[in-house]
């Protein structure tokens, strides 16, 4: 075959116990009772398919198809004393199937309920947002998202090597003040606009520390763009 | 009294809750708001008009009836949010086994779930409780608010449980079992 020149990915099945559930419905065969030698034969002869058509498929097929194999092996084994039901190898793979498809039915079912903005509307003409422009509509952010968007503009940071022996570092109150000011001449800032003139880590944390302190006085007020993400903080 | 709590149920944004209207309205008895609420419930049940007052998120909002979408649809032009299957699918796990971590979502799907669950993040019907401690410290994830408004749930026991819903597929397959070898009798 052509070296990965040539590929595509396909989500007819997701991942392995899609594709289990497929194949036990298709022979129409018990859960409690799947013929592994036959279930396992099928999963490989649909890996191979794959391989054919050079699609690539995650490991976690060939970790079921090894697991498959297991359980097929441990039932070859000659039954010994002591042994019942319970210890059937097969629960090994029946048991999360039958999770796995019940959870499947629940999804159904949570599917099918009037969804909001789908088959049920609330109603409330004086409220359709309009009050506020919809890019600047506020909404909580928690402390994650805050640390996600930090971490975002981290790795946006061009990789120079600059060796710093300056010592006078600026102070997180200093920061506030230099971030007031700013303010003073635009109402808005986004937290791009307050770290792209100060490259470096220590700025970018200095920076970010200082948001969240003037976030903890009530000075500022950090709102969210719904659409873009984009934080950015205003004065209160 | 009763018109005081139609009116605010009206006029509210977020669905309002029996609390709320408590602690917004001191000079009714907080008996009295519940039984007014039910009776407005009531009402506009029996009206059988074209919204009725419904119970989601633990509170009480105007909806409308599920059967004048089509129509309500061609007013209201903002597209609904479309889950995909996969989305779905992990928003029913984390539904039904919350509080839980990235890996037990991985262990019953049996698939690598970063990305559903990332855009799930992103619209608002999970969130992060916090960290596991355990190795690795994971984060703990659970369904929001909106997801109980956008599902019209009024509490995350309103779901079925995974029993009944169990019971519910067998009554199901039985059904067809019958009707198959029904018509296997009259195929003979």
């Amino acid at each position: 075959m052509f070296d990965s020149a040539y590929s595509v990915k396909i989500d007819v099945f997701e991942g392995p116990m899609d594709l289990l559930v497929y194949l036990v419905r298709k022979n129409d065969v018990d859960i409690t009772n799947i013929p592994i030698a036959l279930i396992t034969e099928q999963f490989l002869g649909y890996l191979d398919l794959l391989e054919l058509m050079n699609i690539d498929y995650a490991s976690e097929f060939l970790y079921m198809a090894a697991t498959l194999a297991h359980i097929k092996s441990r039932m070859l084994l000659p039954a010994q004393e002591g042994d019942d039901e319970e210890d059937d190898p097969r629960l090994e793979i029946a048991r999360p199937l039958m999770e796995y498809l019940k959870l499947k039915a629940a999804s159904d079912i949570l599917e099918q309920r009037d969804m909001l903005g789908r088959d049920t509307f609330k109603g409330n003409p004086f409220h359709n947002d309009d009050d506020e422009p919809l890019e600047e509509q506020l909404i909580t952010i928690g402390l994650f998202e805050l640390v996600e968007t930090f971490r975002q503009l981290s790795e946006n940071e061009y990789k120079t090597h600059v060796v710093d022996f300056s010592t006078n570092r600026m102070s997180v109150k200093e920061r506030i003040i230099g971030i007031l000011a700013l303010l003073e001449i635009k109402d808005t800032l986004s937290f791009n606009e307050l770290l792209e003139d100060h490259p470096g880590k220590f700025m970018r944390v200095l920076t970010f520390l200082a948001i969240l302190e003037m976030a903890k006085m009530n000075l500022i007020e950090i709102r969210q763009h719904i659409q873009s993400g984009l934080l950015k903080v205003a004065y209160v | 009294m009763r018109k005081i709590i139609e009116s605010l149920l009206f006029v509210s944004k977020e669905p309002l809750s029996i609390d709320r209207l408590k602690s917004l309205l001191p000079e009714i008895e907080p008996e009295q708001i519940k039984n007014e609420v039910a009776a407005l419930v009531d009402e506009y049940t029996n009206r059988q008009g074209g919204f009725h007052l419904v119970q989601v998120a633990g509170g009480y909002q105007f909806r409308t009836r599920p059967e004048c979408k089509i129509w309500v649809k061609r007013l209201n032009q903002v597209s609904p949010l479309r889950l995909s299957r996969a989305a779905l699918e992990t928003l029913t796990i984390v539904a039904y086994k919350q509080p839980l971590i990235r890996s037990d979502i991985e262990h019953i799907r049996g698939v690598d779930s970063g990305g559903v669950i990332r855009s799930l993040l992103d619209l608002k019907l999970i969130r992060v409780l916090g960290r596991k401690d355990i190795p690795g410290r994971p984060l703990i994830y659970s369904t929001t608010r909106f997801f109980l408004e956008l599902f019209g749930l009024s509490d995350i026991k309103d779901l079925p449980t995974l029993k009944e819903i169990d019971a519910l597929e067998k009554k199901q397959g039985d059904k067809n079992e019958t009707s198959s070898s029904h018509e296997e009798k009259t195929l003979t």
